[in-house]
């Protein structure tokens, strides 16, 4: 719940930011970023159990 | 209203409290954690600072824009790809697991700190620089200019304050920057960047400008105006693998000199040049920003702010009539200049000016220690002491140093900033010709080269000084008055002109005559003035050494713990600790080694 309030926070930020400089290009980067991030830490954390499988 | 200000992630991480727009406390997070230019979260800082409010926070207010930073970093990375990429992929992990998330990061800290949650407000980098130099100092109005390596994107800043408000005129933006530009010189000679700089400042004097045509001709297109484009050819700094590159190891005579090789003249003259277009930059800056705005006072900020022989030439030849300087001109100010700057230009509030008291109360914000407390450290330590009546300790004091001691002085509350002011200082006579070197070998454990500080009576900075006004922070170099100097050859080696007595008082008269002049008054620091009373009234000379209380590699003690280990690690020969008064040559063999573990020194 926390995390999604975080993240609620972080994209409004980043969209009144891309607004008033008129950067909408950092937009998908930032959201690529975090998603890669994610996927990163997602990734290692279910690994160990994929390994034991095999 | 209850502001705490912020700064971190980068380095000189620091809390700041202010309550109704007076600094309650400040303090770096280095002088809890002990690690040099601590770039954590202030963690012990904002306890500290939360420990001293009248109530609860009202405001949180870092101090800078982070998704205005990271556009920047993007911008560049993007720019100079595919070279940038490892530096890049570096620093990401951070962003996306800290500094983007800031707000939440603040609010978990508070709430561990047992405070309630309040609003995380940003300020920009420069504003904070600007709003810690205007609305701290003592001025109604005031030019203000900010100079640093880079903030969000600026690296330079000309504003304007006035009563309760302030605004930022025009800028240079990164990469052009008189910052990264000094900082590169500083790699370049071997010192650590964003440390080593007041060294870079300190060798000045025993070089020449032989460079200064190649900078001006090769590194930098300077206009009259004082602004400037870096050639980036010459720089590794957007690519993040260093500060120089090749073309300007081969452009200054060879590689970088390697931490642990000895200095040489080449070094003293490098340092020397970039000195000298440091200066110059300055004036033209000050001199455009005078004409600009019509201003007669000057309020500087930012880590270039504290290039003090810089400061001291903008005070003799530049266009200002008065020149103040935030004691804490770094990052570190960043946090006090965030809380003033929400204070004043987002909530609106007043604000009175005198035009001769500051707003920084010495600079005496950190923390401080109760006797008992004192007396556990050294009853710790097995260290037996005398507790002393305040007379008599300064009187004890003039006399160890008279006699050649070299003391710890541990009182009250500690500084905030990088200079040690009286708080956390280690004190010595400023007469004998052997205080420099001894100091350096074997008190500091650093390199012989480097200079030290006079402390003086403000009464009688006049006649020592050629200083045109107070400096209560050590923040203007001034030439030793010509009464006290004394010839010395200035054509040796630079190696020889460190052991030629120039003056007076050579232990704090640099090879160029000056001095990074500290003046003590009654009001600001009434026991360090007491005991500079005491010496003048002893020996007629009201001028002492005053260096940070540390050790090579460590942030000046903090702690009355920290300073009975470096009185016991060092060969320092009393220590003041409060009202406890220890000297070593009444200390047993066993007290003085007190069980201690041998200490290291890592480099700074």
């Amino acid at each position: 719940m926390r995390a999604l309030r975080n993240l609620g926070r972080l994209l409004r930020e980043l969209w009144a930011f891309a607004r008033e400089h008129k950067a909408w290009w950092i937009i998908p980067v930032v959201v690529i970023l975090l998603a890669a991030a994610l996927l990163l830490v997602g990734v290692s954390s279910i690994s160990p159990f994929i390994y034991s499988l095999f | 209203m209850r502001i705490l200000g912020l700064s971190a992630f980068y380095h000189d991480s620091a809390a700041v409290l202010l309550e109704d727009g007076r600094i309650i406390a400040a303090a770096q997070e280095e002088r809890f954690s002990r690690i040099k230019h601590d770039p954590a979260f202030p963690r012990r800082a904002a306890a500290f600072c939360v420990s001293r409010a009248g109530g609860p926070l009202d405001a949180v207010v870092y101090y800078e824009k982070p998704l205005l930073k990271f556009e920047r970093i993007l911008t560049t990375s993007i720019a100079v790809a595919p070279r940038g990429f490892p530096a890049f992929a570096a620093a990401l992990p951070d962003w996306l697991h800290h500094k983007l998330w800031l707000p939440g990061v603040i609010e978990d800290e508070l709430i561990a700190l047992g405070c309630r949650a309040v609003p995380v407000h940003f300020s920009g980098h420069h504003e904070a620089h600007a709003a810690s130099a205007f609305f701290a100092s003592p001025y109604e109005r005031a030019a203000i200019l900010t100079l640093d390596g880079v903030g969000e994107w600026t690296t330079t800043a000309f504003g304007r304050g006035a009563g309760n408000q302030l605004e930022l005129l025009r800028g240079q933006r990164f990469p052009h920057s008189l910052g990264l530009l000094y900082s590169a010189f500083t790699h370049h000679c071997g010192f650590r960047v964003n440390s080593g700089e007041y060294k870079l400042m300190g060798l000045a004097p025993y070089g020449e400008p032989r460079y200064e045509e190649t900078i001006l001709r090769h590194l930098i297109n300077l206009k009259a105006d004082g602004s400037f484009r870096l050639n980036l050819d010459y720089f590794g700094f957007l690519q993040g693998e260093a500060m120089t590159n090749a073309r300007f190891e081969a452009l200054f005579g060879g590689p970088r000199r390697t931490p642990d090789a000895p200095l040489t003249q080449l070094q003293c003259d490098l340092a020397r040049s970039i000195q000298v277009v440091t200066e110059e930059i300055v004036l033209r800056l000050a001199r455009t920003l005078h004409a600009e705005t019509g201003e007669q006072n000057l309020c500087l900020a930012g880590g270039v702010a504290l290039n003090c022989v810089a400061n001291g030439r903008l005070l003799r030849e530049g266009p200002f009539q008065r020149v103040w300087v935030q004691p804490a001109a770094g990052d570190a100010g960043g946090a006090l200049g965030a809380a003033l700057a929400f204070y004043h230009l987002r909530h609106g509030a007043s604000r009175t000016a005198d035009g001769v008291h500051d707003a920084m109360q010495g600079a005496f914000l950190g923390s401080d220690y109760s006797p008992e407390e004192m007396a556990a450290a050294l009853t710790e330590r097995g260290l037996p002491a005398e507790r002393l009546s305040p007379d008599v300790l300064h009187a004890r004091l003039a006399e160890r140093l008279e006699a050649g001691d070299v003391v710890g002085f541990f009182q009250g509350r500690a500084e905030f900033g990088p200079r040690a002011l009286g708080a956390r200082s280690i004190l010595a006579d400023a007469r004998a010709p052997e205080m420099q070197r001894r100091l350096n070998l074997k008190i500091k454990f650093r390199e012989s080269f480097r200079p030290f500080a006079p402390i003086v009576l403000a009464e009688d900075a006049a006649q020592w000084f050629d200083l045109t006004s107070p400096s209560p922070y050590m923040l203007f170099t001034a030439p030793v008055a010509a009464a006290h100097r004394r010839p010395a050859a200035s054509t040796a080696k630079w190696e020889e002109r460190l052991s030629a007595v120039r003056s007076a008082i050579p232990a704090v008269t640099h090879v160029d005559f000056s001095a990074r002049v500290q003046t003590v008054d009654h009001t600001g620091n009434r026991a360090l003035h007491a005991v500079l009373s005491a010496f003048a009234a002893r020996t007629g000379c009201p001028v002492l050494v005053n260096t940070s209380f540390n050790v090579r590699g460590e942030p000046p003690v903090c702690h009355p713990r920290e300073a009975v280990e470096g009185f016991l690690a060092t060969e320092m020969d009393a220590l003041a600790l409060g009202p406890f008064f220890v000297e070593k040559r009444h200390l047993a063999p066993g007290q003085l080694s007190s069980g201690a573990l041998p200490r290291s020194f890592s480099p700074d």
